[in-house]
């Protein structure tokens, strides 16, 4: 029997003796697994699909409990500024294409632009933040609270939790943007793309289906 | 991902979310239980699909990894059929 070649070699380079089945089996051993060919790191993978399942979660129980009352929840609806989320919609989609950036330029060697379009991802980050502020402001104002109807407990309580990603992920930014190493920016960038997910989800749910 | 790609992406994204807003302003007042509102929920919920993909695709990366792309789009398109379903069940029951 011939000797067991090592790993690294290629297929061709299997001894023209060896049956077919040890050749598959071989390849199969060598060939890239799908994790292996994910882009990003394995843990932060974990990460983004843990939140889209807890944010998924939260949605599902939301139009759960709307079957009992969807006149009540529309009304509800209505004190919201759909305006207002559409413009946060464009700004999240904006800031993900310079975080995507900034991790591309990172990758290629260029700390100073992905330093750049990290803070402009930032930026509108902060842009969210304060126009969701000025949200939770006005309704707060009008004495609408978490008690007021279901429909703005889980408001709250899905866009409050989404808006503190937005902010922990502005802390990223800073955080990535000093070392500016591409796994740093890399993953900061794909947090930023999992909070921009969850967005996209949230925005029809709370904010447009009536 | 070229920057070409990225900045592709994103006019696409900036497209849905136009058609969204449109789509969202002709059914703003309108009562729950009609049927306009009926078609568009489902196709809100279409519309924030397709976004999802292009983000999954382009923004992190899975268009490199084909088969994981598909795997993320059937989940979340369950997903949404699953929000859809509970969306018009209250005028079907």
């Amino acid at each position: 029997m011939p000797p067991l070649p090592p790993l690294e070699n290629r297929t061709d380079d299997w001894p023209d003796d060896w049956p077919h089945e040890w050749r598959e089996v071989s390849d199969s051993l060598r060939a890239p697994s799908i994790l292996h060919q994910m882009p990003g790191d394995l843990m932060m993978w974990l990460l983004i699909v843990s939140e889209l399942l807890v944010f998924g979660a939260g949605l599902a129980g939301f139009m759960a409990v709307r079957l009992s009352d969807p006149a009540g929840f529309a009304a509800a609806q209505d004190q919201l500024h759909r305006g207002a989320a559409g413009i946060n919609t464009l700004l999240l989609v904006s800031s993900g294409l310079f975080a995507a950036l900034a991790a591309r330029a990172a990758e290629a060697g260029r700390p100073p632009r992905a330093r750049l379009f990290l803070l402009l991802a930032a930026s509108l980050g902060i842009g969210f933040l304060l126009i969701k502020s000025s949200e939770y402001a006005d309704l707060m104002q009008r004495g609408i609270g978490t008690e007021t109807h279901s429909f703005f407990m889980f408001y709250y309580l899905l866009t409050g939790f989404h808006a503190a990603h937005v902010a922990a992920g502005i802390v990223l930014f800073g955080v990535v943007g000093w070392s500016c190493s591409p796994t740093g920016v890399e993953m900061g960038a794909a947090f930023w793309h999992m909070v921009d997910l969850v967005w996209i989800l949230l925005l029809p749910v709370i904010y447009l289906l009536r | 991902m070229s920057r070409s790609a990225l900045r592709q992406a994103w006019l696409i994204l900036v497209g849905l979310t136009a058609m969204t807003s449109i789509v969202a302003t002709c059914t703003a007042s309108a009562d729950p239980s009609d049927n306009a509102t009926m078609v568009a929920g489902p196709m809100l919920l279409l519309l924030a699909l397709a976004k999802t993909r292009i983000i999954l695709a382009h923004y992190l990366g899975l268009a490199q990894v084909p088969s994981v792309l598909r795997g993320f789009t059937v989940v979340v398109l369950l997903y949404v059929v699953l929000l859809a379903a509970l969306y018009i069940a209250p005028v079907l029951i």
